[in-house]
């Protein structure tokens, strides 16, 4: 029991020392809004 | 884009069916025709969601409401309303989901055309669109993370907007007089419009990172700088190691450079990995190039409306082939009261203006297009003709009266009516005026000093 004990404090003290490298956690998304205005619109003519 | 993977919506902001208004009944068919290919292609490419502009109600609303029958996208406008009960005629707003967001979207028509759209709806009344605008936001700011306006209202108005409401997240701008596009900030509300015509794309990308609600995107111009000018530092910072490695030798001056330029370069590192975790957009115009394919399906129905189109116009006896006739026949020909009299009454006092006139491209401009089946014809006629919009109706090259055809003199110098009685031509070939048929679309390579000296008739007499 205390060999176990031992191990996983050895264990926890392994952990805390060694830096792993800390995902931000964070995805990332991409998306787009794409858009056409006055499609109609005029060119206003000469003359 | 949506071969790639990318997940887009795709939006129009109105004024989309009709340009001006219909006084013929084969304008209105042709309209008619022009406005259910509209639909057929908008459902091909995928919109989602169009305003309603004013030029939309052209031929009433029932009209309008009809001819979408058949869309597959959502028409909507916040403000146009009965007046009976203040109920509104199109949907208000409409929310989308894409990336796990809710993106709510409403539109707004311009109230300034409420006396144009009276005489074919008395019983509608359009809504102040900055009250309109607060009460709309307010509901969709409960239910969604981003807030997009379609607006009909010019610039000046989508400015005021907004200024007045901190609540929209992107104005998509369309109508009013200006014809140049925009891309500004205004309240830190991006801004957006493009050159009308069709000739653009506009496309707001965003990169999501942080979904903590109230979800904020930034403008990526802050970001992307700050990533030049760490290329720049770091380019430096090589250059001046290479230098010193070349020569053997570590001078002062270099080594404080150095040192400068890193202690730069780790705080816009740091920076930059701050900005790391923020949300970003960035707005791209893309030219709707002749290299992008045509879609065969919508083709198909382009060729169908232009074949029924045509059909549609019967010519008039000054459109008949001016072949075999003499000069004075063809004078004969043109209609005393017509407003354009066309380069060949010019010729009678300006011989050698007009001989020069006949060697430019302007001269052949309707055989261009007519060597050019690609495009819609009505659509070159506004620039491949002359008095378009002002002799009556026609719409393909074969209905042009033959003294009109091509870009003639009064395209530039203005109607030849009633000249020289009323004196001199007036009108001056400034760059507004070329600008106007050479859009940067149409005409991406355009120099007016040198389109200038091309076409120009230079001066005889």
């Amino acid at each position: 029991m205390i060999r176990v004990s031992l191990f996983l404090v050895a264990v926890f003290i392994l952990l805390l020392q060694t830096p792993f490298p800390v995902s931000s956690g964070a995805t990332k998304t991409e998306f787009s809004i794409v858009y056409t205005n006055d499609v109609m619109g005029e060119v206003e003519p000469c003359g | 884009m949506k071969k790639e993977g990318r997940k887009i919506l795709l939006f129009d902001t109105g004024n989309l069916f009709f340009r001006k208004p219909l006084q013929t009944e084969t304008k209105r068919k042709d309209a008619l025709m022009r406005a259910e290919l509209l639909v057929q292609s908008y459902n091909e490419m995928g919109y989602e969601v169009v305003n309603v502009g004013e030029k939309d109600l052209m031929m009433g609303s029932k009209f309008l409401i009809d001819l979408t029958q058949k869309a597959k996208f959502q028409l909507i406008t916040a403000n146009l309303v009965e007046k009976k009960n203040l109920a509104p005629l199109f949907k208000p707003y409409v929310i989308k989901e894409i990336s796990g967001l809710k993106v709510g979207i409403f539109g707004l028509l311009d109230d300034f055309f409420i006396q144009a759209i009276q005489e074919k709806d008395p019983n509608l009344m359009i809504l102040d669109p900055l009250s309109t605008s607060k009460s709309v936001t307010k509901t969709l700011r409960e239910q969604c993370d981003l807030i997009v306006l379609l607006s009909q209202l010019g610039e000046s108005r989508d400015r005021r907007l907004a200024r007045e409401n901190s609540q929209i997240d992107l104005i998509l701008g369309g109508g009013g007089d200006a014809l140049k596009a925009v891309m500004d900030r205004v309240n830190d509300i991006p801004l957006y419009r493009l050159e009308p015509r069709g000739g653009y794309l506009g496309r707001v990308d965003y990169t999501l990172v942080d979904r903590k609600r109230p979800v904020k995107f930034f403008i990526s111009g802050e970001r992307d700088e700050m990533e030049k000018k760490l290329d720049r530092l770091i380019t430096r910072s090589m250059q001046i190691k290479s230098e010193m490695a070349r020569s053997g030798q570590r001078e002062e001056t270099k080594m404080k450079e150095l040192k400068f330029l890193e202690s730069k370069q780790k705080e816009l590192e740091k920076a930059l990995l701050a900005l790391e975790q923020k949300n970003f957009y960035r707005h791209t115009a893309i030219p709707v190039q002749l290299s992008i394919e045509d879609d065969p399906k919508i083709m198909k129905g382009v060729e169908h409306y232009r074949a029924e189109s045509a059909k549609l116009y019967t010519p008039k006896a000054s459109t008949l082939p001016e072949k075999g006739l003499s000069e004075k026949e063809m004078l004969a020909r043109i209609p005393k009261d017509s407003l354009f009299v066309g380069a060949i009454t010019c010729k009678k006092c300006h011989e050698t203006n007009y001989r020069n006139w006949l060697k430019t491209k302007h001269a052949k401009a309707a055989q261009t297009i007519m060597a050019s089946p690609k495009y819609a014809q009505e659509e070159c006629l506004m620039c491949h003709s002359t008095g378009y919009g002002k002799m009556g109706d026609y719409v393909t090259v074969d209905d042009v009266p033959f003294y009109l055809k091509g870009v003639q003199c009064e395209t530039c110098h203005g109607p030849g009516k009633g000249h020289p009685g009323k004196g001199k031509m007036e009108r001056k070939v400034t760059l507004g005026v070329c600008r106007n048929c050479h859009t940067k679309d149409q005409s991406p390579a355009f120099n007016y000093v040198a389109y200038l000296e091309k076409i120009g008739c230079k001066i005889s007499k």
